[in-house]
């Protein structure tokens, strides 16, 4: 720089002042960003919750969670915290074949809180390891299916088979998610296993000690070991964990019942709602398929 | 004044087109941008493959004939024992009896004591009784056999039977099971307990088992394989086992595989231990039509004297000794047994 020809005024001291003002002000800005470039993480890894019953709406919540996990660049690596018995067949397929989506572009691991039976244990197959704790449960590899209730009186049907089905068409289509949900066992876990098809198909839960023993999940462990086990095998040293919370599901719904008054009716957990449909379950414990009548209240 | 405006207007344009041509274009000189929005992974799931989960069916055809030129034959079904059936269920083996011109009559334990009812009756059949057959009815059920009348037994694994309502949580579970014991103990059989299934043979449920003859009778005449869809073992060390399981079969109380009977014969006793096989629904899977046949027929070719039995709890000075009616002897008959309270 020097003294301005036009006559602006400047000096060149005034000159160097204003260039050095200049770059400390946009070193300022700089500087911040250059400091977190350095110190940050490798990488993010994202824990994400698959907890309670599975259905139809908290698979939603979960895909989500994992589409965003393969999405966002400074997600690296997945760990699934499963806490949950299972759910609905549907439901629970739903659910797998996301995280085998994201298994196929980042490591994912799973994580066993207590519970990671049927549905949500076909749900963390395509995971790369399974860590359990010995008194976390695994397994209950199969399929129930309610029976259909009768018809109601004066109802008027299209067909045989609507809204009914008979006890051979039900079997088949048990038979047909059972060998599904086996089949996947096998595929994702066939080498590791110490069990036959048909022993995982006998639909026995095994507890954590037993489960690492006989195959159906790799390490004893919790949460954070999953963790680091998956920052490892993203290659990541110095990581960040977010933890997403899919929201909690079920509660009470209020349906009009013909004589003004109002029935509360528990939400049903799996299945339709204030619809008695046969649903396929893939769960382990005790269940309430229908929707309970809790109450009735009058308006 | 006219064409500065005209270049500031074609530099502004230029600049505009540069910055979003620029900013379409980057994604794809930079590679690795367009990849982060879509899910590049293919995944094959072949294990999902409609010709790796659909099973198969088991054929459904045939019709239930008889082959006995019995005519006439009276059978009194039993359903006066809080009897685990309906008469719809057993509606395939009934109606095939009554079209051959046989007469099909209940005991509802009302009016007539059972012994009284047999003593018209050429077979028994004997479905699921949740009510013990008394000591009475059980002499009278020895001597009707050994009168030559037939009896056919029919069972199932105990079931669990809600009670009370489960609405609110309130009443209750009960396991029921057949009370056949006594009556089968006669003749040797005896119901196991427990459920037979079958994991790797059966027809789309590990409790649909197969089973097939193990000894050349006429009950398993024509048969290849009969699917029983709940079926419990029956054990006994006389009878002859007719039809067992197939490879694989395993009982659920003690998950051993073995050979499994599901349909024995003693004498004029025939044991089964499956009720569901008979009903419409399943009466033409696999081989079940030629079995019911084959069990319609067991009941009516037997040679029953008339008359028998002989009312055996009668201290009647007339009732021959040790054979329980054996004779067949009639005779004036003493008033009716009490039946037992419902």
């Amino acid at each position: 720089m020097s003294n301005s020809p036009d006559g602006s005024g400047l000096t060149r001291v005034q000159s160097y002042a204003l260039v050095v003002a200049a770059a400390v002000l946009l070193s300022a800005v700089l500087a911040p960003v250059a400091y977190d470039r350095a110190t940050a993480p490798d990488g993010t890894v994202a824990v994400i919750a698959i907890e309670g019953t599975i259905s139809s709406s908290s698979v939603t919540a979960v895909q989500e969670d994992l589409r965003e996990a393969r999405e966002n660049e400074s997600i690296d690596a997945v760990v699934l915290d499963v806490d949950s018995p299972g759910g609905g067949a549907a439901a629970s397929e739903q659910l797998y074949l996301s995280v085998q989506r994201t298994a196929a572009e980042m490591p994912v691991v799973a994580s066993v809180k207590s519970s990671g039976a049927s549905g949500a244990y076909y749900a963390m197959l395509p995971a790369s390891d399974i860590y359990v704790t010995p008194a976390s449960i695994v397994g209950s590899v199969g399929v129930r299916g309610a029976a259909p209730g009768p018809s109601l009186p004066g109802e008027i049907k299209s067909g045989p088979d609507k809204a009914s089905a008979t006890a051979d068409q039900r079997r088949a289509q048990i038979e047909t998610l059972q060998r599904a949900f086996v089949g996947s066992v096998m595929r994702h876990r066939g080498d590791d296993l110490e069990l036959s098809r048909t022993e995982v198909a006998h639909g026995k839960v095994y507890t954590g000690a037993k489960a690492v023993d006989n195959g159906m999940a790799d390490e004893i462990g919790s949460t954070p070991e999953a963790i680091e086990q998956a920052a490892s095998a993203a290659g990541l040293e110095d990581y960040d964990v977010v933890r997403k919370d899919p929201p909690r599901l079920g509660g009470l719904l209020l349906l009009q019942t013909e004589d003004g008054g109002t029935v509360v009716v528990e939400e049903s957990p799996v299945g339709y709602e204030a619809v008695d449909a046969p649903t396929y379950l893939m769960v382990y414990g005790d269940v309430q398929t229908e929707t309970e009548v809790i109450g009735n209240v009058s308006a | 004044m006219s064409a500065p405006n005209s270049r500031l207007a074609v530099v502004f344009v230029v600049i505009v087109a540069v910055i979003v041509g620029g900013a379409a274009v980057a994604p794809y000189v930079l590679g690795s941008g367009g990849d982060a929005g879509s899910d590049p992974a293919e995944l094959e799931n072949q294990q999902f493959q409609p010709d790796t989960v659909l099973p198969e069916e088991t054929a459904e055809e045939g019709e239930i004939s008889m082959d006995s030129d019995a005519s006439g034959k009276t059978v009194l079904v039993d359903v006066g024992h809080a009897n685990g059936v309906s008469e719809t269920d057993l509606e395939p083996l009934l109606s095939t009896l009554a079209e051959n011109g046989h007469q099909v009559r209940f005991y509802r334990g009302q009016r007539r004591s059972l012994n009284e009812s047999l003593r018209s009756a050429d077979a028994l059949l004997v479905v699921s009784p949740r009510e013990r057959f008394t000591s009475d009815e059980l002499a009278g059920v020895e001597s009707f056999t050994d009168a030559g009348g037939r009896v056919l037994v029919m069972g199932d694994p105990p079931s669990v039977q809600a009670s009370g309502g489960l609405l609110f949580g309130l009443g209750g579970l009960q396991e029921s099971g057949s009370q056949t014991a006594s009556l089968g103990s006669t003749y040797g059989i005896a119901y196991g307990s427990g459920y037979l299934y079958n994991m790797e043979t059966n027809d789309n449920n590990y409790k649909s088992v197969f089973v097939e003859p193990a000894a050349n009778t006429d009950l398993t005449t024509g048969v290849d394989r009969v699917v029983m869809r709940e079926a419990a073992p029956i054990r006994t060390a006389s009878a002859t086992r007719a039809l067992v399981g197939t490879d694989g079969t395993h009982l659920s109380t003690t998950r051993d595989a073995g050979t499994y009977a599901v349909l024995v014969r003693s004498g004029n006793v025939t044991a089964i231990g499956d009720t569901e096989f008979v009903t419409r629904e399943n009466a033409h899977d696999a081989d079940n039509e030629v079995l019911i046949g084959n069990l319609a027929d067991f009941l009516v070719d037997g040679e029953k004297r008339p008359g028998a039995p002989a009312d055996p709890d009668a201290e009647s000075p007339e009732r021959p000794p040790g054979g329980g009616g054996g004779t067949g002897a009639p005779g004036p008959a003493p008033p009716p047994t009490p039946t037992p309270p419902a």
